[in-house]
């Protein structure tokens, strides 16, 4: 039997969509029978989603300009050595 | 019973940059052949055909999170696609399907490769005159002439049957444009899996309109004609070439009505700024004219005009507008140069809502539509266009069009600046660090936990890079070859820190076990506001223990492909995928007691 510990081991690659199709066919047989791996599943999927639409660690587009000029200043002044 | 072989090797997908985006691309393409499969499953039963559409034909997928603010336009885009696929009844299934997917075939990289399968008929070699023709005018509709359309009808294809080609070409860019802003920047960043290598077509002088138009009358037609009057107070001639197909032509100006008609977000004068912006970058002189005469009337300056043509950059509008059409210029269906996507966050800090943003894209996805009747049609203009095209604006473009004949370059174009930096070329460097600012200091916040250090480090990478820029032969991405450099630096401060801050949450080498699996809510993006959500997300993160928190920086928030994040890393592919997948489970685990339905726990 395809057990939750078997999923939990091959569901990357599910999740990405290169999982081979006779481990897609057990995972998602799997998934029909067992509850928790189904929520385990949903709740990664929502997981993914929300840490890419996350803008956190995004730098504000206005500072790209003032770190660019202080590189260039840097880079300029080494080649000048 | 079934084993379970090992775990597979590689994937070859290197396009599922983000599996999150990669789940909404799916949904959009599988079911887009589904309701293909489904319309054309339905046979002549016309009333069956038309539940089908009804029931599945629709944006809904992948707009339905606007779905509330936009009513009218997510039935519009209904309609006409109902009247489109019921207008295309004299085409063969094969052959519609194959017209609505190939307009993918002219947009970029993951977009392409994901409709490519559906482009193709089955023999890949016996396309039918009507998808060579379609397949044009995807890719080169300005190109498109009188004695195309004549070949057609030459060849028994009826007015009617060549109109609904148009169309469903049409459609698909509207459908390409919206999955392109939905989808994010990395799918139209990447290099297409098969690059077609194909001569740009001869232009050639040709006469307009490509048909007449009928003089047949109905209620539709007259109701059409009135509603667009009201809007335009007159009937522009591509309007008048598809009065025979009055259905298509009626859900045709509804669908107008709801992108130009409403002024809750953008003004009427905004919208059709932007549709004068990218009638321009499409080439299109008559849509030039068209919302050229437009603007006119509602009170914009001649100048005004000619500067959005020659540059929106330039001109003097307010910044929300500007910034707006500016963008909007990366959605153009007649390419020329690299490939973009809308900077959100861009035009979010110009001062536009989100409402604002769908409903330019939405404009700009419904000019990309009458675009492509235009070129598929020949309307001829309906006033004088404040600039005209020319054949050498077309041609100005074809270096750029044409796929280069070197691959290296054709993949990452960073490999050649790298090359000039090398040389000596100092100043090159400056595109290199304006490209990769943001996503190195990116890696770096999210590495190190403080955005001031990270800006700090975002500069030390760059000058480590230009250091060592000998040491790049290219073999590799410079992308990837940068935020390995990133991933050094990051390495290096968090080690000469004590490490304190990341093991909050247990790193048991030898199994993970989700703890919590009680079911999530529906939509986490709706329980908590942004803010909380993005505190969350950056304070999980920045518990995950450093090698897994690394390789999630990586693929999910800096999108890198898993094989790029594994050369990023100098980790073996297998180990790489286990580190992603141990950051989104930790991840999972620290976000669940926020976002799980309040019933009681069960365990694994």
């Amino acid at each position: 039997m395809f057990s939750c510990a078997d999923f939990l081991a091959e569901f990357g690659d599910y999740l990405e969509g290169c999982a081979k199709p006779e481990i897609k066919s057990c995972i998602e047989e799997h998934l029909r029978e067992c509850k928790s791996c189904q929520v385990i599943i949903d709740s990664t999927c929502k997981t993914i989603r929300i840490v890419t639409e996350s803008e956190t660690f995004t730098l504000p587009a206005g500072d790209v300009e003032p770190i660019v000029e202080n590189v260039m200043t840097r880079v300029r002044k080494l080649n000048a050595t | 019973m079934c084993s379970v072989p090992t775990c597979p090797k590689a994937g070859s997908d290197g396009f599922l940059e983000n599996a999150g985006k990669w789940y909404q691309f799916q949904l959009y393409t599988s079911s887009l052949q589904h309701r293909m499969d489904s319309f054309v499953a339905a046979g002549d039963e016309s009333a069956e055909r038309s539940q089908v559409a009804t029931g599945h034909l629709t944006l809904s997928p992948i707009l339905s999170r606007i779905e509330p603010e936009f009513p009218a336009l997510i039935a519009a885009e209904e309609a006409l696609t109902r009247a489109i696929l019921e207008s295309a009844d004299l085409l063969s299934a094969s052959d519609q399907r194959v017209l609505l997917a190939t307009a993918g075939y002219a947009w970029p990289g993951a977009i392409s490769d994901r409709l490519a399968p559906f482009s193709k008929t089955s023999g890949g070699h016996d396309q039918s005159a009507v998808v060579r023709f379609g397949r044009k005018l995807a890719r080169y509709g300005p190109w498109c002439t009188k004695a195309d359309c004549d070949e057609l009808t030459g060849a028994g294809y009826p007015e009617i049957a060549v109109i609904a080609a148009v169309a469903l070409v049409a459609l698909g860019h509207f459908r390409c444009t919206v999955a392109a802003h939905l989808l994010g920047p990395e799918w139209l960043n990447e290099k297409p899996a098969t690059t077609e290598k194909e001569k740009v077509p001869q232009w050639k002088e040709t006469t307009s309109p490509f048909f007449s138009s009928s003089h047949c009358t109905s209620d539709a037609l007259d109701f059409a004609f009135a509603q667009i009057r009201a809007l335009f107070g007159f009937v522009p001639s591509l309007v008048q070439l598809q009065s025979w197909v009055p259905n298509l032509l009626a859900t045709e100006v509804r669908l107008l009505d709801a992108v130009f008609g409403p002024e809750e977000h953008l003004s009427q004068i905004q919208k059709h700024r932007v549709a004068f912006r990218l009638a321009a970058a499409n080439c299109s002189n008559y849509l030039v004219a068209l919302h050229g005469e437009m603007l006119t009337l509602i009170g914009s300056t001649p100048n005004e005009i000619l500067d959005l043509f020659d540059n929106p950059e330039a001109a003097s509008l307010p910044e929300p507008d500007r910034a707006l059409c500016s963008e909007i210029t990366k959605l153009r269906i007649v390419q020329r140069g690299g490939y973009a996507a809308v900077d959100r966050k861009l035009l979010v800090n110009a001062g536009l809502t989100e409402a604002q943003i769908v409903e330019g894209i939405v404009t700009a996805a419904f000019t990309n539509l009458l675009s492509t009747l235009q070129f598929g049609l020949g309307a001829t203009p309906d006033f004088p266009p404040a600039r005209m095209f020319h054949v050498k604006d077309l041609y100005l473009s074809e270096e750029e069009t044409r796929p280069t004949q070197n691959e290296n370059r054709l993949e990452d174009p960073d490999i050649e600046i790298a090359a000039r930096v090398k040389a000596g070329e100092t100043d090159a460097f400056e595109q290199l660090v304006r490209s990769h600012t943001r996503r190195v200091f990116r890696t770096l916040y999210g590495l190190v936990g403080n955005a001031e250090e990270a800006r700090d480090a975002t500069q030390d990478t760059f000058l480590k890079a230009f250091e060592h820029i000998d040491k790049f032969e290219g073999r590799s991405k410079f992308s990837t070859w940068l935020t390995s450099i990133a991933v050094n630096t990051g390495t290096e401060i968090l080690r000469r820190r004590r490490p304190v801050e990341s093991l909050d949450i247990e790193d048991d080498e030898h199994g993970f076990r989700p703890r919590q699996v009680r079911s999530w809510v529906d939509n986490p993006e709706e329980a908590l506001a942004k803010s909380q959500m993005d505190d969350l997300v950056r304070q999980g993160v920045l518990r995950l223990p450093e090698k897994y928190r690394t390789a999630l920086l990586l693929r999910d928030i800096n999108q890198l492909s898993t094989e790029d994040a594994a050369e990023a890393m100098g980790l073996s592919l297998p180990a790489t995928k286990a580190r992603i997948l141990r950051g989104r489970l930790m991840l999972r685990e620290s976000l669940a007691p926020h976002l799980s339905k309040s019933e009681g726990d069960r365990h694994v």
